[in-house]
């Protein structure tokens, strides 16, 4: 329901401001395509239905107690690995290289993901299978994402002698700085 | 409750990804939807690809997952009544997290229990952002790729999730 609010509350915003460019521009349009809902609804239902949801499953599977999930995993990239090679788009995603950023942060998000139960996809789906844990779960996602991408922002500010230069820069809209 | 098996639930997985990257034209991945709601600079678009998804895309798609997974419960009849749900019936007792029999014999249904999962899902937040990825856009997707980045960071996260998982169980005696 709160995913049909979303798309309603969409398309009237696109209607108001459709002389932005909806084809090449990204981050400006805001249709929703129906793929992406789709798509979400499908991962919900199949992380739920494997049990990826559930302490104790996950549990199971990192203590190499129960193998059901991993050969599951082995199963799906195996499935990514055919069904990519078999798409045209697939030579066409994006890289992904090693960055400093990957041994760090795998190290913290195996953790968490041990303690919780809970990778990122995983906490949303338990909230909408109504576990009152997920509220924990998801808030503590999201908490945790902004508390890294607020010091990844601070981090990337430019050095003092540009300062003054990047305060101008960022004036919301609406504020008139003429 | 019954789940499916490994080879149903592996292809279904793997369909869902597949089937994201043809009509969508990018590659699957939640931490990336989340790390856009929360302030990370947008994706990169390229020749070929497809638009990367606007911040209302980003909710729709993480709202869906929670609408699918509910709806998934709701036919399985267990909605409402896993882990914590159960609160109400059961009241705030010592009881009140219900993760399973591991969990309470390690951290207890309490205090304690609600802060390790409270702090244990802020870590996935900042490793998934730090890595650039989680179980979806690194481990199915890039692995499949045979991406060294994604490669690396499956490998240290699922190595570390099995050794904490592991010391969860110390001492515990084979439950």
């Amino acid at each position: 329901m709160s995913a049909s609010l979303l798309l309603s509350s969409s398309s009237s915003s696109s209607s108001s401001s459709s002389s932005s460019s909806s084809s090449s521009s990204s981050s400006s349009s805001s249709r929703v395509r129906p793929a992406v809902v789709l798509g979400g609804l499908a991962l919900g239902v199949v992380l739920s239905r494997l049990g990826f949801t559930d302490w104790g499953e996950l549990h199971r599977m990192l203590t190499l107690s129960d193998l059901r999930l991993v050969g599951a995993f082995g199963v799906a990239v195996v499935v990514t690995v055919v069904g990519l090679r078999l798409l045209p788009v697939g030579a066409l995603l994006p890289d992904r290289p090693l960055h400093k950023g990957i041994i760090p942060g795998a190290l913290l998000f195996g953790v968490g993901w041990a303690l919780s139960g809970a990778c990122p996809g995983a906490a949303i789906a338990q909230l909408g299978e109504g576990r009152l844990t997920a509220v924990v779960s998801v808030v503590g996602v999201a908490a945790g994402s902004a508390l890294y991408q607020a010091i990844a922002r601070l981090r990337s500010l430019p050095s003092a002698s540009t300062l003054e230069a990047s305060a101008q820069a960022p004036a919301p809209p609406g504020v008139a700085c003429a | 409750m019954q789940y499916w098996d490994f080879l149903l639930g592996g292809v279904a997985l793997g369909l869902v990804a597949v089937g994201f990257v043809a009509a969508v034209r990018r590659p699957l991945g939640v931490s990336g939807a989340v790390g856009g709601l929360v302030g990370a600079p947008g994706g990169d678009a390229g020749p070929g690809l497809g638009a990367p998804l606007s911040r209302v895309e980003q909710a729709a798609f993480l709202a869906a997952i929670a609408v699918g997974a509910g709806l998934s419960a709701l036919l399985a009849g267990t909605w409402g009544q896993l882990d914590g749900a159960a609160i109400a019936s059961r009241g705030f007792g010592p009881a009140s997290l219900g993760l399973g029999p591991v969990f309470a014999a390690r951290f207890g249904d309490g205090a304690l229990g609600w802060a390790v999962v409270g702090g244990g899902a802020v870590l996935v937040g900042v490793g998934t952002q730090w890595a650039r990825g989680c179980t979806s856009g690194h481990g199915l997707m890039g692995v499949a790729r045979l991406q060294k980045g994604s490669l690396v960071a499956t490998a240290v996260f699922f190595g570390t999730a099995i050794i904490a998982s592991v010391l969860v169980d110390v001492g515990l005696g084979g439950r």
